[in-house]
C-alpha cells in the first residue's frame, strides 16, 4: 500500500486530496492518513494540509516498496550485525531464489576471513540468496559475474572508471569502492544456495585502509541514489543469472579488470608467492609467472598490487 | 557414525569443533575457502565429534573427510 500512495504522490505534481487517495486505493481515508503518517515516520517529506498531501521528498532509504518489482523479496532492515548473516538463517530457512537483504548500516559488517568491512551510514549493504542449478565447481563464476555486473551498473550510471580486482574487490583509481563476499553451502554435485554479499561504499565516507577506500560520493562530489543502484544491479546481474549461460563471465571480467599483466604478491595463512599476474584461469584462479619462469595458479589468497 | 565431507577442495580457514564437542544437526563445524568462496560446512547429523581430521590452514581435497561424529 505504501507503494501505492506513493506512486500516486508521484504521479500528481501538486496536492492530492485524502478523498482521491482514498478512492483511487480502495481504502478509507483514515487508512490513507495512517500510512501517510507511517512514511512520514520513515523520513517522507509529506506536507499534510486540509487540502490533501503532497511528497516533497523521498529519503534515499532501498526499503522494499522502492524497488520496482521486487517488495516481496527484499527483507530491509535499518541496522543488522551482517546481512550475511540474516541472509544465511533465511537460506537455510528455504527462502526463494534471488531473495535480498538490505541494512541501512552493519555493526559487524565483514569482508573475506572474518575481516571487518566499514558499513556506516550512506554505504549499501546487502546480500543476494541465490539457488543456482549449477554444480559448486563453478561458483566461483558467479562471484566473477557478480564483480562484472556492479562494475557495468556503476560505469553506466556514472561514467567512472570502474575495475574488478583479483579475488574480490571493485575499484576505481586503484582505491576500494566495494567488496564482494561470496558463502555457498553445497553437496558434491548441487549448490544448495550461493550467498552473494556486496558492501558499496555511496554516500559514506570510508576512513582510510589498505589500499585505500573511497565512495561514489568522494569521487562525484555529491550524493547518488542508493535506491537506483540496486535496482539497476539486481535488474542487470538477474537478467544475466536467467539466461543460464555463464560462458561469457571469464572475458568480461578479463576487459574490466585491474590485475592482469601487473606484477602482484598473493598472501595466503601460510605462504606468500610473487610474480606477474599473466591470465586466469576457466574457474577464476590466477596464473602468476613465477620470477624462476614457471607457472602457478592461486585460488586463494589476498592480491597486492605491486 | 557420521562423516562431515569437503564439498569441493579449498583450504580450511576455520575449525569451529573439537573432540568431545557435542554438534547439532545444521551447526557448522569447518570454514572452507575455495576459489574466493566460503564454504560453510555443517554437520548433516547430531552427534559428538569423535575426530577433527584437519588443521586450520590445510589445504583439503574434494570428499575428504574433514569431522568423523559418532
Amino acid at each position: 500500500m505504501k507503494q501505492q500512495i506513493l506512486e500516486s504522490l508521484r504521479n500528481a505534481s501538486t496536492v492530492v486530496s485524502g478523498e482521491a487517495l482514498s478512492a483511487e486505493l480502495g481504502i478509507s481515508r483514515v487508512s490513507v492518513w495512517k500510512h501517510v503518517r507511517k512514511l512520514q515516520s520513515l523520513d517522507y517529506d509529506i506536507i499534510s494540509t486540509s487540502k490533501g498531501y503532497q511528497l516533497v521528498r523521498s529519503p534515499d532509504v532501498p526499503f522494499p516498496w522502492e524497488i520496482p518489482g521486487r517488495a516481496s523479496k527484499i527483507h530491509y532492515y535499518p541496522e543488522v550485525t551482517s546481512t550475511m548473516d540474516v541472509a544465511m538463517a533465511l537460506a537455510r530457512d528455504g527462502c526463494p531464489d534471488f531473495t535480498i537483504v538490505v541494512a541501512g548500516r552493519q555493526t559487524k559488517g565483514r569482508g573475506r576471513l572474518q575481516r571487518t568491512w566499514q558499513s556506516g551510514e550512506g554505504g549499501l549493504f546487502f546480500t543476494v540468496v541465490l539457488r543456482p542449478d549449477i554444480p559448486p565447481a563453478l561458483g566461483s563464476k558467479i562471484n566473477l559475474a557478480a564483480a562484472v555486473d556492479l562494475a557495468t551498473t556503476l560505469r553506466r550510471m556514472f561514467t567512472i572508471d570502474v575495475k574488478v580486482k583479483w579475488p574480490n574487490d571493485i575499484l576505481t583509481q586503484e582505491r576500494k569502492l566495494a567488496g564482494i563476499l561470496l558463502q555457498m553451502e553445497a553437496e558434491a554435485d548441487r549448490i544448495t544456495f550461493m550467498n552473494i554479499g556486496i558492501g558499496l561504499n555511496v554516500n559514506n565516507h570510508p576512513v582510510a585502509e589498505v589500499p585505500s577506500a573511497v565512495s561514489i560520493k568522494e569521487i562525484l562530489g555529491q550524493a547518488v541514489s542508493r535506491k537506483k543502484i540496486l535496482s539497476e544491479f539486481l535488474d542487470q546481474f538477474e537478467t544475466r543469472m536467467k539466461r543460464k549461460t555463464l560462458n561469457d563471465v571469464i572475458d568480461q571480467w578479463k576487459r574490466l579488470n585491474a590485475t592482469l599483466h601487473r606484477r602482484v604478491k598473493i598472501i595466503t595463512t601460510s605462504e606468500q608467492i610473487e610474480g606477474m599476474a599473466e591470465d586466469i584461469d576457466n574457474s577464476g584462479g590466477l596464473i602468476l609467472r613465477l620470477d624462476n619462469g614457471r607457472t602457478r595458479t592461486v585460488i586463494f589468497g589476498d592480491c597486492f598490487h605491486q | 557414525m557420521s562423516e562431515v565431507i569437503a564439498p569441493m577442495g579449498g583450504k580450511v580457514i576455520d575449525v569451529k569443533v573439537k573432540a568431545g564437542d557435542t554438534v547439532n544437526e545444521g551447526d557448522e563445524v569447518i570454514i572452507l575457502e575455495a576459489m574466493k568462496m566460503e564454504l560453510p560446512v555443517v554437520a548433516e547429523v547430531s552427534g559428538t565429534v569423535k575426530e577433527v581430521k584437519c588443521n586450520k590452514g590445510d589445504a583439503v581435497e574434494a570428499e575428504a573427510v574433514l569431522v568423523v561424529l559418532e
